[in-house]
């Protein structure tokens, strides 16, 4: 009866209702707990360390280090989850965060899923299909990687120089311009205004603009290309300079 | 997220012109690739959008880098 009655609730229930209401709190349960262990995992080499080697490094060098990590990645821990958020989804960007090379695998990866699916991207939809999209880039990933080791490397290693450097150098940059270009197109003013507004602070920081900020002022460039595009594409939004839909 | 990825673009921009033409001609075909995509409904254009647009932008690099070199 009792079993029934739960049967009969769940298929009342729309899509939306399950993905509220059970697909989410689930993800948000074991996202945080998967991340946690990885943030307790990191600390096993320096705890090998300590325990293994008895090796403690003076508390004015963790310091240091501490400081210099947080001048230069520190922008970061805000800028990435905000902006990349809306495209990864809950799950994706749980598992994004977890596997590492967001900007140039995961994330490309997330909107050729949704590209190709042809779901809205920041909907229930778009963020099943992303999610789907980067399970299937990590296991991709780890397949390649894996054969990569074993037998790639040598392949790598006979191909021109030319070559070896042009995969290292120039593929992430093609990557950047046709994500950037993908998401652009629904938003032209925005996508000019977010190239200007970056352009503009590369070349100030380029010109020693920032150079009273402490520490390396990459993180002002990054700050005012992200939250300035926000900005100004939010008050441009109030006022009807762009539109919802293309 | 267009902040970010414009400040991921220029970043790769300010490093070189072969760089440059990467992000330019990775974006372009993008949009050219989508655009055929969208005015004729073929669906694997839009699967292999970003895979052609990543391999073109890498030769646009290389073919910069062999005939202009770093002009910047």
């Amino acid at each position: 009866m009792a079993g029934k009655q739960t049967q009969q609730r769940s298929t009342d229930r729309s899509t939306e209702e399950v993905y509220e209401e059970e697909f989410v709190p689930y993800i948000n349960k074991w996202g945080r707990r998967t991340n946690l262990l990885a943030v307790a995992l990191s600390f096993g080499p320096a705890m090998v360390l300590l325990s293994v080697y008895g090796i403690l490094p003076p508390a004015g060098a963790i310091l240091g280090g501490i400081i210099s990590v947080v001048g230069a990645w520190g922008a970061f821990w805000l800028v990435e989850p905000i902006s990349y958020y809306p495209v990864l989804g809950v799950s994706g960007t749980y598992m994004a965060f977890l596997s590492g090379n967001i900007s140039n695998l995961r994330l490309p990866s997330s909107a050729a899923a949704q590209e190709a699916a042809d779901v809205e991207i920041g909907t229930p939809e778009g963020d099943i299909i992303s999610t789907l999209g980067i399970a299937g880039s990590i296991f991709v990933n780890i397949t390649i990687l894996t054969v990569g080791v074993l037998g790639l490397v040598s392949v790598f290693q006979a191909l021109p120089e030319l070559w070896q450097n042009a995969l290292e150098l120039y593929l992430v940059p093609a990557i950047f311009g046709a994500i950037f270009a993908q998401f652009g197109r629904d938003f032209p003013k925005v996508a000019a205004i977010a190239l200007s507004l970056a352009f503009v602070a590369n070349l100030l920081l380029e010109f020693g603009y920032f150079a009273f900020l402490p520490g390396d002022p990459i993180y002002a460039v990054i700050i005012i290309a992200v939250f300035g595009t926000m900005f100004i594409s939010k008050w441009m939004w109030q006022r009807g300079m762009i539109g919802q839909d293309r | 997220m267009l902040g970010a990825f414009g400040y991921l673009a220029t970043g790769e921009v300010m490093s070189g012109s072969p760089f440059t033409a990467s992000v330019a001609v990775g974006g372009l075909m993008m949009l050219a690739l989508l655009h055929i995509a969208d005015s004729r409904d073929v669906q694997w254009i839009r699967e292999w959008a970003l895979g052609t647009a990543m391999i073109v932008g890498l030769f646009a690099g290389v073919l910069t880098q062999v005939t202009l070199g770093g002009l910047w």
